[in-house]
Protein backbone atom coordinates (compact mmCIF):
# COMPACT_ATOMS: atom_id res chain seq x y z
CA UNK A 1 0.00 0.00 0.00
CA UNK A 2 1.38 3.46 -1.24
CA UNK A 3 -0.23 6.51 0.78
CA UNK A 4 1.15 10.00 0.22
CA UNK A 5 -0.31 13.42 2.37
CA UNK A 6 -0.49 16.44 1.16
CA UNK A 7 2.88 16.80 -0.46
CA UNK A 8 4.35 19.71 -1.48
CA UNK A 9 8.49 19.72 -3.38
CA UNK A 10 10.59 22.02 -5.05
CA UNK A 11 14.30 21.46 -6.47
CA UNK A 12 16.52 23.42 -4.35
CA UNK A 13 17.63 26.16 -7.34
CA UNK A 14 14.10 27.05 -8.62
CA UNK A 15 11.66 28.69 -6.34
CA UNK A 16 8.81 27.31 -8.25
CA UNK A 17 7.11 24.45 -6.77
CA UNK A 18 6.73 21.01 -8.79
CA UNK A 19 4.37 19.23 -6.81
CA UNK A 20 1.69 21.86 -5.08
CA UNK A 21 -0.25 19.29 -2.43
CA UNK A 22 -0.69 16.20 -3.94
CA UNK A 23 -2.42 13.52 -2.38
CA UNK A 24 -2.96 9.76 -3.03
CA UNK A 25 -3.77 5.90 -2.41
CA UNK A 26 -2.46 2.99 -3.93
CA UNK A 27 -4.48 0.09 -1.85
CA UNK A 28 -2.87 -3.43 -1.84
CA UNK A 29 -3.87 -5.39 -5.22
CA UNK A 30 -4.34 -2.06 -6.96
CA UNK A 31 -3.31 -0.91 -10.39
CA UNK A 32 -3.10 3.20 -10.39
CA UNK A 33 -2.38 4.92 -13.50
CA UNK A 34 -0.87 8.18 -13.24
CA UNK A 35 -1.36 10.67 -15.96
CA UNK A 36 -0.15 13.89 -16.98
CA UNK A 37 1.24 16.45 -19.49
CA UNK A 38 5.25 16.68 -19.55
CA UNK A 39 6.73 18.34 -16.41
CA UNK A 40 3.56 17.84 -14.84
CA UNK A 41 5.47 16.39 -11.96
CA UNK A 42 5.04 12.48 -12.37
CA UNK A 43 8.80 11.73 -12.26
CA UNK A 44 9.15 13.79 -9.36
CA UNK A 45 6.31 12.31 -7.70
CA UNK A 46 8.05 8.93 -8.42
CA UNK A 47 10.96 9.86 -6.70
CA UNK A 48 9.29 11.33 -3.79
CA UNK A 49 7.03 8.15 -3.28
CA UNK A 50 10.45 6.12 -3.69
CA UNK A 51 12.24 8.25 -0.98
CA UNK A 52 14.83 9.03 -3.36
CA UNK A 53 13.96 12.65 -2.72
CA UNK A 54 12.45 14.39 0.47
CA UNK A 55 9.42 16.22 0.28
CA UNK A 56 9.56 19.86 1.68
CA UNK A 57 6.05 19.42 3.41
CA UNK A 58 3.73 15.98 3.82
CA UNK A 59 4.29 12.64 4.28
CA UNK A 60 4.64 9.05 2.35
CA UNK A 61 3.52 5.94 4.09
CA UNK A 62 4.62 2.67 2.38
CA UNK A 63 2.46 -0.45 4.25
CA UNK A 64 1.30 2.05 6.64
CA UNK A 65 4.40 3.16 7.78
CA UNK A 66 6.03 6.55 7.08
CA UNK A 67 9.10 6.33 4.87
CA UNK A 68 10.90 9.58 6.08
CA UNK A 69 13.08 7.63 8.38
CA UNK A 70 13.40 4.28 6.80
CA UNK A 71 16.66 2.81 5.49
CA UNK A 72 17.50 2.05 2.10
CA UNK A 73 17.30 -1.52 2.92
CA UNK A 74 14.11 -1.76 4.49
CA UNK A 75 12.23 -0.16 1.82
CA UNK A 76 13.52 -1.94 -1.20
CA UNK A 77 12.36 -5.30 0.60
CA UNK A 78 8.69 -3.98 -0.20
CA UNK A 79 9.04 -1.22 -2.85
CA UNK A 80 10.69 -1.65 -6.32
CA UNK A 81 11.12 1.49 -8.88
CA UNK A 82 11.54 1.32 -12.33
CA UNK A 83 13.14 4.95 -13.63
CA UNK A 84 12.30 6.43 -17.09
CA UNK A 85 15.95 5.96 -17.94
CA UNK A 86 18.62 4.35 -16.74
CA UNK A 87 21.86 2.99 -18.38
CA UNK A 88 24.55 0.71 -16.04
CA UNK A 89 28.57 1.43 -16.03
CA UNK A 90 30.71 -1.68 -17.48
CA UNK A 91 27.97 -3.15 -19.51
CA UNK A 92 27.11 -5.77 -17.60
CA UNK A 93 25.34 -9.13 -19.17
CA UNK A 94 21.41 -9.35 -18.86
CA UNK A 95 21.31 -11.99 -16.21
CA UNK A 96 23.89 -10.54 -14.46
CA UNK A 97 21.66 -7.15 -14.36
CA UNK A 98 18.78 -9.03 -13.36
CA UNK A 99 20.75 -10.44 -10.36
CA UNK A 100 21.36 -7.08 -8.95
CA UNK A 101 17.89 -7.00 -8.54
CA UNK A 102 18.15 -9.69 -5.69
CA UNK A 103 20.50 -7.78 -3.67
CA UNK A 104 17.59 -6.09 -1.65
CA UNK A 105 16.91 -9.49 0.26
CA UNK A 106 19.94 -9.80 1.97
CA UNK A 107 22.08 -6.39 0.68
CA UNK A 108 24.42 -8.86 -0.92
CA UNK A 109 24.96 -9.75 -4.43
CA UNK A 110 23.70 -13.83 -4.16
CA UNK A 111 24.34 -16.24 -7.27
CA UNK A 112 22.86 -18.98 -5.20
CA UNK A 113 20.37 -21.39 -7.22
CA UNK A 114 17.42 -19.42 -5.86
CA UNK A 115 18.28 -16.45 -7.25
CA UNK A 116 19.34 -17.60 -10.28
CA UNK A 117 15.99 -19.47 -10.54
CA UNK A 118 14.19 -15.99 -9.97
CA UNK A 119 15.80 -14.29 -12.30
CA UNK A 120 15.35 -16.32 -15.03
CA UNK A 121 11.72 -16.07 -14.10
CA UNK A 122 11.50 -12.42 -14.15
CA UNK A 123 13.15 -12.32 -18.04
CA UNK A 124 10.78 -14.69 -19.01
CA UNK A 125 7.85 -12.23 -17.57
CA UNK A 126 9.23 -9.80 -20.42
CA UNK A 127 9.86 -12.40 -23.06
CA UNK A 128 13.74 -11.94 -22.39
CA UNK A 129 14.50 -15.83 -21.74
CA UNK A 130 17.45 -16.59 -24.07
CA UNK A 131 19.18 -13.33 -23.48
CA UNK A 132 20.74 -14.09 -20.16
CA UNK A 133 24.66 -13.79 -21.46
CA UNK A 134 23.84 -10.95 -23.94
CA UNK A 135 25.60 -7.58 -23.18
CA UNK A 136 23.62 -5.20 -22.28
CA UNK A 137 25.35 -2.74 -24.47
CA UNK A 138 24.26 -5.33 -27.37
CA UNK A 139 20.22 -4.85 -26.82
CA UNK A 140 18.33 -2.74 -28.33
CA UNK A 141 16.28 0.47 -26.46
CA UNK A 142 13.00 -1.76 -26.12
CA UNK A 143 15.21 -4.80 -24.95
CA UNK A 144 16.83 -2.45 -22.07
CA UNK A 145 13.58 -1.42 -21.68
CA UNK A 146 12.43 -5.00 -21.01
CA UNK A 147 15.76 -6.11 -18.93
CA UNK A 148 15.01 -3.22 -16.95
CA UNK A 149 11.93 -4.23 -16.19
CA UNK A 150 13.02 -7.79 -15.41
CA UNK A 151 15.22 -6.59 -12.99
CA UNK A 152 12.80 -4.64 -10.74
CA UNK A 153 10.74 -7.21 -10.62
CA UNK A 154 13.01 -9.59 -9.57
CA UNK A 155 13.27 -6.87 -6.61
CA UNK A 156 10.27 -7.98 -5.00
CA UNK A 157 9.73 -11.35 -6.82
CA UNK A 158 7.86 -14.41 -4.36
CA UNK A 159 7.92 -18.04 -5.62
CA UNK A 160 4.60 -17.92 -3.68
CA UNK A 161 2.03 -16.15 -5.68
CA UNK A 162 1.01 -13.40 -3.04
CA UNK A 163 2.42 -10.41 -3.53
CA UNK A 164 0.47 -8.58 -0.95
CA UNK A 165 2.59 -5.52 0.64
CA UNK A 166 4.88 -5.27 -2.36
CA UNK A 167 5.04 -2.42 -4.13
CA UNK A 168 5.63 -1.53 -7.94
CA UNK A 169 6.49 2.08 -8.95
CA UNK A 170 6.47 2.21 -12.78
CA UNK A 171 7.87 5.59 -14.52
CA UNK A 172 6.72 5.15 -17.85
CA UNK A 173 7.55 1.36 -18.41
CA UNK A 174 6.03 1.34 -22.09
CA UNK A 175 8.73 3.91 -23.28
CA UNK A 176 10.59 2.42 -26.27
CA UNK A 177 8.67 -0.63 -26.52
CA UNK A 178 6.19 -1.73 -29.01
CA UNK A 179 2.73 -2.15 -29.14
CA UNK A 180 2.99 -5.85 -28.38
CA UNK A 181 5.73 -5.62 -25.69
CA UNK A 182 3.91 -2.90 -24.27
CA UNK A 183 0.81 -4.95 -23.64
CA UNK A 184 3.54 -7.80 -22.30
CA UNK A 185 4.61 -5.37 -19.31
CA UNK A 186 1.33 -3.82 -19.01
CA UNK A 187 -0.41 -7.16 -18.51
CA UNK A 188 2.02 -8.57 -16.27
CA UNK A 189 2.53 -5.26 -13.96
CA UNK A 190 -1.51 -6.50 -14.01
CA UNK A 191 -0.57 -9.76 -13.17
CA UNK A 192 1.14 -8.59 -10.22
CA UNK A 193 -1.45 -6.38 -8.60
CA UNK A 194 -3.81 -9.18 -9.20
CA UNK A 195 -1.66 -11.56 -6.31
CA UNK A 196 -1.90 -8.78 -4.22
CA UNK A 197 0.75 -5.63 -5.17
CA UNK A 198 0.03 -2.20 -5.36
CA UNK A 199 1.38 -1.02 -8.47
CA UNK A 200 1.33 2.74 -9.43
CA UNK A 201 2.29 3.23 -12.94
CA UNK A 202 3.34 6.33 -15.19
CA UNK A 203 1.77 6.03 -18.65
CA UNK A 204 1.70 8.64 -21.52
CA UNK A 205 -0.59 6.75 -23.22
CA UNK A 206 -4.48 7.24 -21.71
CA UNK A 207 -5.84 4.15 -23.71
CA UNK A 208 -3.51 1.84 -21.94
CA UNK A 209 -4.62 2.96 -18.32
CA UNK A 210 -8.09 2.90 -19.70
CA UNK A 211 -7.42 -0.43 -20.39
CA UNK A 212 -5.21 -1.63 -17.51
CA UNK A 213 -5.93 0.54 -14.56
CA UNK A 214 -8.43 0.26 -11.70
CA UNK A 215 -7.66 3.99 -10.95
CA UNK A 216 -6.73 6.42 -12.79
CA UNK A 217 -5.17 9.94 -11.19
CA UNK A 218 -4.57 12.94 -13.54
CA UNK A 219 -1.47 15.14 -12.66
CA UNK A 220 -1.70 18.83 -13.80
CA UNK A 221 0.83 21.84 -12.55
CA UNK A 222 2.13 19.52 -9.75
CA UNK A 223 -1.60 19.01 -8.01
CA UNK A 224 -4.19 15.86 -8.76
CA UNK A 225 -6.75 17.64 -11.22
CA UNK A 226 -8.89 14.48 -11.14
CA UNK A 227 -8.84 11.05 -10.11
CA UNK A 228 -11.26 8.36 -10.63
CA UNK A 229 -11.89 4.54 -12.92
CA UNK A 230 -11.52 4.63 -16.47
CA UNK A 231 -14.87 5.88 -17.18
CA UNK A 232 -14.59 8.75 -15.42
CA UNK A 233 -11.63 10.13 -16.94
CA UNK A 234 -12.33 9.31 -20.22
CA UNK A 235 -14.35 12.24 -20.45
CA UNK A 236 -13.09 14.63 -23.96
CA UNK A 237 -14.04 18.25 -21.98
CA UNK A 238 -11.83 16.52 -19.34
CA UNK A 239 -9.12 15.39 -21.62
CA UNK A 240 -9.12 18.08 -23.89
CA UNK A 241 -8.33 20.62 -21.41
CA UNK A 242 -6.01 18.70 -20.15
CA UNK A 243 -3.59 17.80 -22.73
CA UNK A 244 -4.65 20.81 -24.73
CA UNK A 245 -5.44 19.00 -27.53
CA UNK A 246 -9.23 18.26 -28.96
CA UNK A 247 -9.98 14.68 -27.84
CA UNK A 248 -13.41 12.94 -28.97
CA UNK A 249 -14.00 9.40 -26.95
CA UNK A 250 -14.69 6.17 -28.71
CA UNK A 251 -15.49 2.83 -27.61
CA UNK A 252 -12.88 -0.43 -28.70
CA UNK A 253 -14.65 -3.48 -29.58
CA UNK A 254 -14.29 -5.10 -26.27
CA UNK A 255 -15.76 -2.19 -24.49
CA UNK A 256 -12.83 -0.09 -23.11
CA UNK A 257 -13.40 3.93 -23.76
CA UNK A 258 -10.41 5.06 -26.27
CA UNK A 259 -9.28 8.72 -26.36
CA UNK A 260 -8.30 9.93 -29.65
CA UNK A 261 -6.79 13.63 -30.40
CA UNK A 262 -6.83 16.02 -32.98
CA UNK B 1 29.10 -19.77 -20.65
CA UNK B 2 29.34 -19.59 -16.98
CA UNK B 3 31.43 -21.96 -16.94
CA UNK B 4 33.74 -20.83 -19.94
CA UNK B 5 33.83 -17.64 -17.57
CA UNK B 6 35.16 -19.38 -14.35
CA UNK B 7 37.64 -21.05 -16.56
CA UNK B 8 38.91 -17.80 -17.66
CA UNK B 9 39.04 -16.10 -14.53
CA UNK B 10 41.21 -19.32 -12.54
CA UNK B 11 43.45 -18.75 -15.25
CA UNK B 12 43.75 -14.76 -15.08
CA UNK B 13 44.28 -15.33 -11.19
CA UNK B 14 46.65 -18.58 -11.60
CA UNK B 15 48.76 -16.50 -14.17
CA UNK B 16 48.83 -13.88 -12.11
CA UNK B 17 49.83 -15.78 -9.14
CA UNK B 18 53.05 -17.23 -11.10
CA UNK B 19 53.90 -13.83 -12.47
CA UNK B 20 53.87 -12.40 -8.83
CA UNK B 21 55.94 -15.20 -7.88
CA UNK B 22 58.45 -15.19 -10.33
CA UNK B 23 58.57 -11.44 -10.20
CA UNK B 24 59.79 -11.68 -6.30
CA UNK B 25 62.42 -14.21 -6.74
CA UNK B 26 63.98 -12.34 -10.10
CA UNK B 27 63.66 -9.56 -7.61
CA UNK B 28 65.54 -10.94 -4.91
CA UNK B 29 67.88 -12.11 -7.07
CA UNK B 30 69.44 -9.71 -9.49
CA UNK B 31 71.62 -7.25 -8.20
CA UNK B 32 75.42 -5.61 -7.90
CA UNK B 33 76.38 -8.60 -5.92
CA UNK B 34 75.08 -12.47 -6.95
CA UNK B 35 73.69 -14.99 -4.67
CA UNK B 36 72.49 -17.90 -4.98
CA UNK B 37 68.94 -19.16 -3.95
CA UNK B 38 70.27 -20.63 -1.11
CA UNK B 39 71.73 -18.02 0.60
CA UNK B 40 69.34 -15.30 -0.38
CA UNK B 41 66.71 -17.87 1.53
CA UNK B 42 68.73 -17.64 4.31
CA UNK B 43 69.67 -14.13 4.01
CA UNK B 44 65.91 -13.48 4.86
CA UNK B 45 65.94 -15.13 7.42
CA UNK B 46 68.75 -13.59 8.80
CA UNK B 47 71.10 -16.63 8.87
CA UNK B 48 73.22 -15.65 5.75
CA UNK B 49 76.66 -13.73 5.91
CA UNK B 50 76.48 -10.27 6.71
CA UNK B 51 77.02 -8.83 3.34
CA UNK B 52 73.85 -11.09 2.10
CA UNK B 53 72.27 -10.20 5.54
CA UNK B 54 72.47 -6.48 4.31
CA UNK B 55 71.61 -6.25 0.73
CA UNK B 56 68.65 -9.03 0.94
CA UNK B 57 67.17 -8.04 3.95
CA UNK B 58 67.96 -4.68 4.41
CA UNK B 59 67.94 -3.73 0.65
CA UNK B 60 66.21 -5.83 -2.11
CA UNK B 61 63.51 -7.35 0.77
CA UNK B 62 61.68 -4.28 2.39
CA UNK B 63 62.07 -2.18 -1.48
CA UNK B 64 60.58 -5.65 -2.88
CA UNK B 65 57.74 -5.81 -0.10
CA UNK B 66 57.06 -1.66 -0.81
CA UNK B 67 56.65 -2.06 -4.35
CA UNK B 68 54.39 -5.42 -4.17
CA UNK B 69 52.49 -3.66 -1.13
CA UNK B 70 52.13 0.26 -3.22
CA UNK B 71 51.24 -1.70 -6.63
CA UNK B 72 48.37 -3.53 -4.42
CA UNK B 73 47.32 -0.55 -2.76
CA UNK B 74 47.34 1.75 -5.98
CA UNK B 75 45.64 -1.09 -7.71
CA UNK B 76 42.60 -1.19 -5.54
CA UNK B 77 42.26 2.35 -4.97
CA UNK B 78 41.77 2.66 -8.64
CA UNK B 79 39.11 -0.34 -9.11
CA UNK B 80 37.67 1.13 -6.20
CA UNK B 81 37.37 4.69 -7.42
CA UNK B 82 36.40 3.78 -11.34
CA UNK B 83 33.36 1.69 -9.80
CA UNK B 84 32.44 4.64 -7.70
CA UNK B 85 32.76 7.27 -10.21
CA UNK B 86 31.36 4.35 -12.67
CA UNK B 87 33.95 5.91 -14.97
CA UNK B 88 36.98 4.16 -16.26
CA UNK B 89 39.44 7.08 -15.76
CA UNK B 90 38.78 7.68 -12.05
CA UNK B 91 42.34 7.18 -10.82
CA UNK B 92 44.08 7.89 -7.03
CA UNK B 93 46.25 10.74 -9.13
CA UNK B 94 43.30 11.99 -11.02
CA UNK B 95 40.66 12.69 -8.24
CA UNK B 96 43.94 14.42 -6.58
CA UNK B 97 44.68 12.26 -3.54
CA UNK B 98 47.55 11.50 -4.40
CA UNK B 99 48.80 14.91 -5.31
CA UNK B 100 47.37 15.52 -1.71
CA UNK B 101 49.05 13.08 0.32
CA UNK B 102 52.60 14.19 -1.38
CA UNK B 103 52.51 17.81 -0.64
CA UNK B 104 51.47 16.42 3.15
CA UNK B 105 54.85 14.47 3.44
CA UNK B 106 56.71 17.11 1.87
CA UNK B 107 55.09 19.98 4.23
CA UNK B 108 56.37 17.98 6.90
CA UNK B 109 59.62 17.12 5.81
CA UNK B 110 59.91 20.83 5.17
CA UNK B 111 58.63 21.60 8.88
CA UNK B 112 59.70 19.23 10.67
CA UNK B 113 63.15 17.54 8.90
CA UNK B 114 62.52 14.08 6.84
CA UNK B 115 62.68 12.00 10.13
CA UNK B 116 60.60 13.53 12.65
CA UNK B 117 59.09 11.11 15.07
CA UNK B 118 61.56 8.69 13.37
CA UNK B 119 60.07 9.17 10.10
CA UNK B 120 56.29 8.16 11.02
CA UNK B 121 55.04 12.38 10.92
CA UNK B 122 55.95 12.33 7.37
CA UNK B 123 53.59 9.41 6.87
CA UNK B 124 50.72 11.00 9.22
CA UNK B 125 51.21 14.27 6.88
CA UNK B 126 50.33 12.44 4.06
CA UNK B 127 47.85 10.43 4.87
CA UNK B 128 46.12 13.32 6.50
CA UNK B 129 46.65 15.33 3.86
CA UNK B 130 45.55 12.83 1.34
CA UNK B 131 42.08 12.50 3.12
CA UNK B 132 41.88 16.38 3.32
CA UNK B 133 42.52 16.62 -0.41
CA UNK B 134 39.90 13.63 -1.05
CA UNK B 135 37.41 15.73 0.93
CA UNK B 136 37.89 19.08 -0.70
CA UNK B 137 37.09 16.99 -4.04
CA UNK B 138 34.32 15.33 -3.20
CA UNK B 139 32.75 18.58 -1.48
CA UNK B 140 33.65 20.74 -3.91
CA UNK B 141 32.76 18.37 -7.33
CA UNK B 142 29.32 17.40 -5.78
CA UNK B 143 26.50 18.91 -7.55
CA UNK B 144 24.47 21.67 -5.48
CA UNK B 145 21.02 19.12 -5.27
CA UNK B 146 23.42 17.27 -3.28
CA UNK B 147 24.21 14.30 -6.16
CA UNK B 148 27.42 13.32 -7.07
CA UNK B 149 28.47 14.77 -10.67
CA UNK B 150 31.16 12.24 -11.48
CA UNK B 151 32.31 14.84 -14.26
CA UNK B 152 32.76 17.40 -11.31
CA UNK B 153 34.50 15.79 -9.42
CA UNK B 154 36.92 14.51 -11.69
CA UNK B 155 37.53 18.38 -12.83
CA UNK B 156 37.67 19.26 -9.46
CA UNK B 157 40.62 16.48 -8.91
CA UNK B 158 42.06 17.72 -11.83
CA UNK B 159 42.50 20.80 -10.47
CA UNK B 160 43.21 19.84 -7.02
CA UNK B 161 45.86 17.62 -8.51
CA UNK B 162 47.30 20.41 -10.07
CA UNK B 163 47.62 22.94 -7.64
CA UNK B 164 48.97 20.62 -5.14
CA UNK B 165 51.44 19.09 -7.89
CA UNK B 166 52.65 22.97 -8.28
CA UNK B 167 52.59 23.23 -4.39
CA UNK B 168 54.91 20.23 -3.86
CA UNK B 169 57.45 21.77 -6.66
CA UNK B 170 57.11 25.49 -4.89
CA UNK B 171 58.81 23.86 -1.61
CA UNK B 172 60.98 21.18 -3.02
CA UNK B 173 63.00 24.20 -5.19
CA UNK B 174 63.13 26.35 -2.22
CA UNK B 175 64.67 23.83 0.01
CA UNK B 176 67.89 24.34 -0.68
CA UNK B 177 69.94 20.76 -0.12
CA UNK B 178 67.92 17.97 -1.31
CA UNK B 179 65.97 19.98 -3.81
CA UNK B 180 65.51 18.43 -7.33
CA UNK B 181 66.21 14.86 -6.25
CA UNK B 182 63.12 14.74 -3.61
CA UNK B 183 60.87 16.60 -5.87
CA UNK B 184 61.65 13.45 -8.55
CA UNK B 185 60.69 10.92 -5.45
CA UNK B 186 57.95 12.94 -4.76
CA UNK B 187 56.45 13.67 -8.07
CA UNK B 188 57.66 10.17 -10.11
CA UNK B 189 58.00 7.63 -7.11
CA UNK B 190 60.90 5.94 -5.91
CA UNK B 191 61.42 2.51 -3.69
CA UNK B 192 64.65 3.41 -3.09
CA UNK B 193 63.59 4.77 0.45
CA UNK B 194 62.51 1.72 1.25
CA UNK B 195 62.41 0.69 5.19
CA UNK B 196 61.21 -1.90 7.44
CA UNK B 197 60.05 1.45 9.56
CA UNK B 198 58.00 2.68 6.24
CA UNK B 199 56.55 -0.53 5.75
CA UNK B 200 54.99 -1.67 8.60
CA UNK B 201 52.33 1.57 9.81
CA UNK B 202 51.45 1.39 5.78
CA UNK B 203 50.83 -2.07 5.45
CA UNK B 204 48.53 -2.13 8.52
CA UNK B 205 46.67 1.04 7.54
CA UNK B 206 46.55 -0.17 4.00
CA UNK B 207 45.27 -4.05 4.92
CA UNK B 208 42.38 -2.58 7.25
CA UNK B 209 41.38 -0.20 4.28
CA UNK B 210 41.58 -3.49 1.95
CA UNK B 211 39.46 -5.79 3.94
CA UNK B 212 36.65 -2.82 4.36
CA UNK B 213 36.67 -2.35 0.40
CA UNK B 214 36.38 -5.94 -0.13
CA UNK B 215 33.65 -6.07 2.02
CA UNK B 216 31.61 -3.11 0.84
CA UNK B 217 32.36 -4.91 -2.80
CA UNK B 218 28.97 -5.77 -3.16
CA UNK B 219 27.18 -2.62 -2.20
CA UNK B 220 29.52 -0.86 -4.88
CA UNK B 221 29.05 -3.50 -7.46
CA UNK B 222 25.43 -1.99 -6.93
CA UNK B 223 26.35 1.76 -7.76
CA UNK B 224 27.27 0.87 -11.13
CA UNK B 225 23.09 1.04 -11.66
CA UNK B 226 23.57 4.82 -10.91
CA UNK B 227 23.39 6.29 -7.39
CA UNK B 228 19.12 6.22 -7.38
CA UNK B 229 18.13 3.21 -9.04
CA UNK B 230 21.54 1.72 -6.20
CA UNK B 231 19.35 3.49 -3.58
CA UNK B 232 15.99 1.74 -4.57
CA UNK B 233 17.40 -1.34 -5.10
CA UNK B 234 18.23 -0.90 -1.29
CA UNK B 235 21.48 0.54 -0.87
CA UNK B 236 22.56 2.91 1.71
CA UNK B 237 24.94 5.13 -1.22
CA UNK B 238 26.09 7.65 1.50
CA UNK B 239 27.30 5.01 3.34
CA UNK B 240 28.82 3.48 0.27
CA UNK B 241 30.96 6.53 -1.14
CA UNK B 242 31.80 7.85 2.37
CA UNK B 243 33.94 4.37 3.29
CA UNK B 244 34.69 3.59 -0.62
CA UNK B 245 36.34 7.02 -1.09
CA UNK B 246 38.06 7.06 2.56
CA UNK B 247 39.63 3.54 1.98
CA UNK B 248 40.68 4.52 -1.61
CA UNK B 249 42.26 7.84 -0.39
CA UNK B 250 43.92 6.05 2.50
CA UNK B 251 45.09 3.23 0.25
CA UNK B 252 46.45 6.32 -1.70
CA UNK B 253 48.10 7.97 0.77
CA UNK B 254 49.91 5.37 2.51
CA UNK B 255 51.64 4.25 -0.77
CA UNK B 256 52.50 7.69 -1.42
CA UNK B 257 54.19 7.97 1.99
CA UNK B 258 56.63 5.20 1.23
CA UNK B 259 57.40 5.25 -2.00
CA UNK B 260 55.96 8.76 -3.84
CA UNK B 261 53.83 9.57 -6.41
CA UNK B 262 53.81 6.64 -9.04
CA UNK B 263 51.13 6.92 -12.07
CA UNK B 264 49.33 4.76 -14.12
CA UNK B 265 48.84 1.61 -11.55
CA UNK B 266 45.94 2.48 -10.82
CA UNK B 267 43.83 3.73 -13.75
CA UNK B 268 45.76 0.52 -15.91
CA UNK B 269 45.84 -2.79 -13.61
CA UNK B 270 41.88 -2.67 -12.82
CA UNK B 271 41.12 -1.52 -16.34
CA UNK B 272 42.60 -4.26 -17.79
CA UNK B 273 41.64 -6.72 -15.47
CA UNK B 274 37.54 -5.55 -15.99
CA UNK B 275 38.18 -6.32 -19.69
CA UNK B 276 39.69 -9.71 -18.78
CA UNK B 277 37.09 -10.97 -16.20
CA UNK B 278 34.05 -8.34 -15.25
CA UNK B 279 33.65 -5.74 -13.60
CA UNK B 280 31.99 -7.69 -10.18
CA UNK B 281 34.44 -6.19 -7.83
CA UNK B 282 34.38 -9.13 -5.14
CA UNK B 283 37.04 -10.47 -8.37
CA UNK B 284 38.43 -7.36 -9.49
CA UNK B 285 39.71 -6.31 -5.96
CA UNK B 286 42.00 -9.08 -5.14
CA UNK B 287 42.95 -9.36 -8.90
CA UNK B 288 44.10 -5.86 -9.21
CA UNK B 289 45.76 -6.29 -5.94
CA UNK B 290 47.48 -9.44 -7.40
CA UNK B 291 48.18 -7.57 -10.80
CA UNK B 292 49.28 -4.05 -9.01
CA UNK B 293 51.92 -6.55 -7.04
CA UNK B 294 53.14 -7.71 -10.23
CA UNK B 295 53.49 -4.85 -12.00
CA UNK B 296 55.55 -2.99 -9.84
CA UNK B 297 57.55 -5.75 -8.86
CA UNK B 298 58.46 -5.99 -12.67
CA UNK B 299 58.91 -2.58 -12.99
CA UNK B 300 61.01 -2.18 -10.49
CA UNK B 301 63.17 -4.77 -11.98
CA UNK B 302 63.38 -2.87 -15.67
CA UNK B 303 64.24 0.50 -13.24
CA UNK B 304 67.03 -1.48 -12.02
CA UNK B 305 67.85 -2.99 -15.20
CA UNK B 306 68.45 0.16 -16.80
CA UNK B 307 71.42 1.54 -14.36
CA UNK B 308 72.10 -0.95 -11.14
CA UNK B 309 74.08 2.04 -9.15
CA UNK B 310 70.98 4.35 -9.99
CA UNK B 311 67.81 3.40 -10.73
CA UNK B 312 65.22 5.36 -13.18
CA UNK B 313 62.49 6.44 -11.08
CA UNK B 314 59.66 3.73 -11.26
CA UNK B 315 56.94 5.96 -12.19
CA UNK B 316 59.05 6.70 -15.46
CA UNK B 317 58.72 2.84 -16.05
CA UNK B 318 55.26 2.22 -14.77
CA UNK B 319 54.11 5.31 -17.45
CA UNK B 320 56.38 3.88 -20.60
CA UNK B 321 55.35 0.26 -20.36
CA UNK B 322 52.06 1.09 -19.17
CA UNK B 323 50.54 3.45 -21.50
CA UNK B 324 51.91 1.43 -25.12
CA UNK B 325 50.15 -1.55 -23.27
CA UNK B 326 47.40 0.21 -22.25
CA UNK B 327 47.07 1.84 -25.69
CA UNK B 328 46.52 -1.67 -27.03
CA UNK B 329 44.32 -3.58 -25.31
CA UNK B 330 42.18 -0.66 -25.83
CA UNK B 331 41.99 -0.79 -29.37
CA UNK B 332 42.04 -4.63 -29.25
CA UNK B 333 39.00 -4.33 -27.07
CA UNK B 334 36.99 -1.87 -29.37
CA UNK B 335 35.93 -0.17 -25.63
CA UNK B 336 37.92 3.43 -26.78
CA UNK B 337 35.03 5.65 -26.71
Amino acid sequence: MIEAKDIYFSYQRSALPVLRGVSLEVKDGEFVALLGTNGAGKSTLINILSGFEKPNSGKVFINASDIANMPAERLARVRAVLEQSFEPAFDPTVLELVLMGRYAKNCSLGNSDEDRAAAVECLKLTGLDGFSERRYSTLSGGEKRRANISRVVSQIYSDSASYKGKNLLLDEPCAALDPAHSLLALRMAKKLSLRGASVLCVLHDPNQAFCFADKIILLKDGKVCASGNADKIADKELLSDIYGAKCAIIRTPDGFPAALFS
Amino acid sequence: MPCNKTARRTAVFALLAVLTAAGIVLSLYIGSINFSIPQIISAIFGNGDDTANIVVRDIRLPRLVVGILAGAFLSCAGAAMQSLFRNPLADPSITGVSAGAALGAVMVICVFGQNALGGYALQVGALICGLVSCAVVWLLGRSRSGGVNVLNILLTGIAVNAFCGAAVGFMMYSARESGLKSFVFWSLGSLDAATWNVIAPCAIIGFVALIVLYANSDSLNMLHLGEKQAFHSGVNIRKVQFTTMACAAALTAVSVAACGIIGFVGLVVPHILRLLVGADNKLLIPLSALGGAALLTYADIASRAVSLTDAVPIGVITSFIGAPVFLFILSKSGQTR
